[in-house]
């Protein structure tokens, strides 16, 4: 009985094992899990005063 | 008590100001592509006076080809061609039973048609409009006004703008007519790059054209010119 027990503890572990190899790319730096609108500082932010990259054509450089 | 009569008044005048701003047949489906056949809608804003729509009349230029009207709820659809066989117009009229007493709808017409192959150029279709008030009388109003004057009294002829297929993302351009009328044809673009210039019709991208060091703000494109559009 408690080899069988050992065994079912070993694969539950192995299971915890691989949940944790998760990126914690949704993860806040307390490690809870949110949404990408609870964590304002993370998203980019709107340009202040100039143009941002993706509105500057291929091959232009402004000086 | 005297907000909510304030707020409906507000309403009322900006619906008055509002109906008085589409006071015209003109395009409603944006921009056409060149040499590509596609559905085009004109809307009807509102009739004469008070009267209702009662027929509506659209030439169509040489420029134009492969015009085919669509049916739909307004009424009988006629088209007139020269010796051809060419449309040259397009009628919509109602029923003498669908005239309303008054001018309370907001018409759509369509026409499946195919744009000339001339990228940054506008074709104009002239319409003309005839209402009939409740008495009987008809009112014609000729939409047929090309580049006229600010302060002219001849309406403006519904202007459809003419542009080359397009892609998401940037798109490279050669045009080969001058174009000043930047809102009209990149309306709907983020933004147009000619040389170091650039033009959007978004407001706060536009203010960043102005902040940003070496960029200043595009009003007019010369024929011969590359430009960059992205949408």
């Amino acid at each position: 009985m408690s080899r069988v027990a050992c065994v079912l503890l070993g694969v539950a572990w192995l299971c915890l094992s691989a949940c944790s190899n998760d990126d914690s790319s949704n993860a806040t730096p307390s490690g809870a899990l949110s949404a990408c609108m609870e964590r304002p500082d993370q998203l980019p932010r709107p340009p202040t005063d100039r143009l941002p990259c993706d509105l500057i054509p291929p091959g232009l450089s402004l000086e | 008590m005297q907000r909510p009569i304030l707020t409906a008044t507000l309403a009322g005048l900006a619906a008055l100001v509002s109906s008085t701003a589409q006071a015209h047949v003109s395009i409603a489906s944006g921009p056409a592509f060149a040499n590509t056949s596609q559905e085009v809608a004109f809307g009807v804003g509102h009739g004469c006076e008070g009267a209702d729509t009662y027929r509506v009349q659209i030439d169509i230029p040489a420029s134009v080809s492969s015009v085919r009207p669509e049916l739909n709820d307004f009424g009988q659809v006629d088209v007139e061609t020269d010796a051809a066989g060419t449309v040259v117009a397009v009628t919509w009229t109602k029923s003498d039973a669908r005239v309303l007493p008054a001018d309370t709808l907001y018409y759509k017409l369509l026409i499946r048609l195919k744009a000339p192959n001339q990228p940054f150029t506008t074709v104009y279709l002239p319409a003309h409009q005839t209402c009939r008030a409740a008495d009987g009388t008809e009112t014609v109003v000729d939409w047929v006004g090309i580049d006229q004057p600010a302060g002219s009294t001849i309406e403006p002829a519904p202007a459809l703008y003419v542009l080359p297929p397009r892609f998401p993302g940037w798109n490279r351009y050669t045009v080969d007519n001058p174009v000043d009328d930047l809102e009209g044809y990149f309306g709907d673009a983020q933004i147009v790059w000619a040389g170091n210039k650039a033009f959007s019709v978004n407001p706060t991208t536009s203010e960043l054209i102005g902040t940003t060091e070496g960029a200043s703000a595009l009003t007019s494109i010369a024929a011969g010119q590359q430009i960059w559009v992205k949408y």
